[in-house]
């Protein structure tokens, strides 16, 4: 692919993140890249997001995690992770012969946690950018999310800022009122791209066991189940931000992208799409470049945001 | 299948295959497949979701996606003379596997099948004697054990063997949901007296002494 699929994030930091195609791995479905090495050209995928990775190793939550639902997946996984330390000393050299930029997903329990990790990755190599999971329940708080209020996530946002120079990407909860209120005060904070859709809250009952599917009880709802209302949620949020949107939720095939593009995306990524085939990620690069070559599109800057209010939609009458 | 895919189809091992047509179902289904020819390989489907339900509609010379194999491969413990393999009809890919590798190199083999059907008791070679029970007597014949099944039924077998008071090399092989099989989700862990571990890429066996 040329330069009509780079796109750049967090263009005014020092290190941009510069990614050969706007088709990234989703946080939570690609494992730490390395695990793909073996089955894919991951030279061909635009970027990596890492698993979720927190200060110290996190156990999980009980099993089961992932239950299967109508073109979709419910999981609660519960940030079961190694650890930034061990990350760092079993995934990060490794990283180098991936040979695309990995992305680190941030998560934590406290503002305090999110810093601690983001200042690890900040002296570590081979960290093209971080991600910020705000979809974690703010302890000090009680139950609420960082990323249901505007206040905490900018909060959070902020204050990773002020340790990291990397490219920071927020990662936005549609479990909440107001998306783009939350896009704004990320913004405002200092991200220099956000990404959205995290997980839709869901719960899924075992009839035969009377009781909740999962060994959490509820879990966050991903797959082609969720696309519109992820589309729809990237459309709102582009039309208020100027720093580029990344949109997932439900991405199986490049035509999906293609929806996040024209709602206003610059980049996508693929989530748990890659379970039932791994190569989706590789069919979602091809299948774009086949689109745009088939439809005489030079770039993806030409169609982004073409479907938002006052966009270049195709006059019906030249179709 | 490839042959180099099919070689590589040892016990233990399994593919990912798609089932459905497009989103639905959504995730892959992990099955154990025999390998019986250069070129082929037998897979047993137990009908018992959509997923089954819809390979089980499948014709010859229908294509089937998947990828694999994945997983560590089971080794029989060195000396083995006699071994003692236990599950129910959902292992019997993989015991049927391991039987065919052991009787190859001249080791007996006897079946412990739980919920005994006369189908799946067709299935093994005819050089296998199928018991019914997971008792004293089939252990002091063994000198190995591999028990695949559910958490629970790996737990009794962990438990006949401590009763029985036998020190045999034993392990369990205890499903796991499979989301991602190559270690990205972290849905198939497995609680070990060394913490826990990834049934797709750490296993699918573990010393059946370690498994809490």
């Amino acid at each position: 692919m040329s330069q009509a699929y780079s796109i750049t994030i967090g263009g005014s930091t020092p290190s941009p993140l510069v990614i050969r195609n706007p088709v990234m791995s989703a946080a939570g479905t690609f494992g730490y890249g390395v695990e793909y090495a073996r089955l894919l050209d991951l030279s061909r995928v635009g970027a990596i997001v890492t698993k979720s990775t927190t200060a110290r190793p996190r156990a999980g939550a009980p099993m089961p995690r992932w239950v299967e639902t109508p073109s979709g997946v419910l999981n609660a996984v519960g940030l079961n992770n190694p650890g930034i330390g061990r990350v760092l000393r079993e995934y990060a050299p490794k990283w180098d012969r991936l040979r695309a930029p990995v992305v680190l997903s941030v998560a934590g329990e406290t503002v305090e946690e999110y810093v601690e990790v983001a200042e690890r990755a900040e002296e570590a190599e081979g960290i093209a950018g971080l991600e910020l999971n705000v979809s974690c329940p703010n302890v000090p708080e009680g139950s609420v999310w960082f990323g249901t209020d505007p206040e905490l996530a900018a909060n959070v946002t902020a204050a990773v800022r002020g340790v990291t120079s990397l490219p920071l990407i927020v990662k936005l909860t549609p479990n909440t009122a107001s998306v783009p209120d939350v896009a704004l005060a990320v913004e405002a904070a200092g991200a220099d791209a956000v990404s959205l859709v995290n997980t839709i809250t869901g719960l899924v009952i075992d009839i035969e066991m009377r009781r909740p599917a999962l060994g959490n009880g509820t879990g966050g709802l991903s797959g082609a189940a969720i696309r519109p209302v992820a589309v729809r949620l990237v459309w709102e949020v582009a039309q208020v931000v100027s720093i580029p949107v990344i949109g997932l939720g439900g991405i199986t095939r490049a035509e999906d992208a293609l929806q996040f593009i024209m709602a206003g995306a610059t980049a996508v990524q693929v989530g748990s799409a890659g379970f039932g085939r791994p190569d989706t990620i590789l069919t979602v690069v091809d299948g774009l470049a086949d689109w745009m070559g088939s439809h005489g599109v030079g770039s993806v800057e030409e169609i982004r945001g073409c479907a938002l209010p006052g966009g270049t939609a195709v006059d019906e009458s030249s179709n | 299948m490839e042959p180099r895919l099919v070689q590589a189809c040892e016990p233990g091992r399994y593919l990912m295959l798609t089932v459905g047509e497009s989103s639905d179902p959504y995730l892959p289904r992990p099955y154990w497949v025999r390998r019986v020819s250069k070129l082929w390989v037998n897979l047993f489907v137990g009908v018992n979701g959509i997923g089954s339900r819809w390979l089980a509609t499948r014709r010859p010379g229908d294509r089937l996606d998947f990828f694999g194999p994945l997983g560590l491969r089971l080794e029989l413990p060195p000396r083995t003379r006699r071994l003692l393999l236990s599950g129910d009809h959902s292992g019997l890919n993989c015991l049927l596997a391991l039987a065919d590798n052991a009787l190859a190199s001249g080791v007996e083999v006897s079946l412990v099948l739980h919920e005994v059907d006369d189908t799946s008791a067709r299935l093994a070679p005819s050089e296998v004697e199928i018991l019914s029970a997971l008792d004293a007597d089939a252990l002091a014949w063994a000198d190995a054990l591999y028990a695949v099944g559910d958490h629970s039924s790996v737990q009794s077998a962990r438990t006949a063997l401590r009763s029985a008071g036998s020190r045999i090399p034993a392990f369990g092989v205890p499903h796991a949901p499979l989301a991602c099989g190559v270690g990205a989700c972290y849905g198939c862990v497995v609680e070990t007296r060394n913490g826990a571990r990834l049934s797709c890429v750490d296993g699918p066996a573990f010393a059946l002494g370690d498994l809490t």
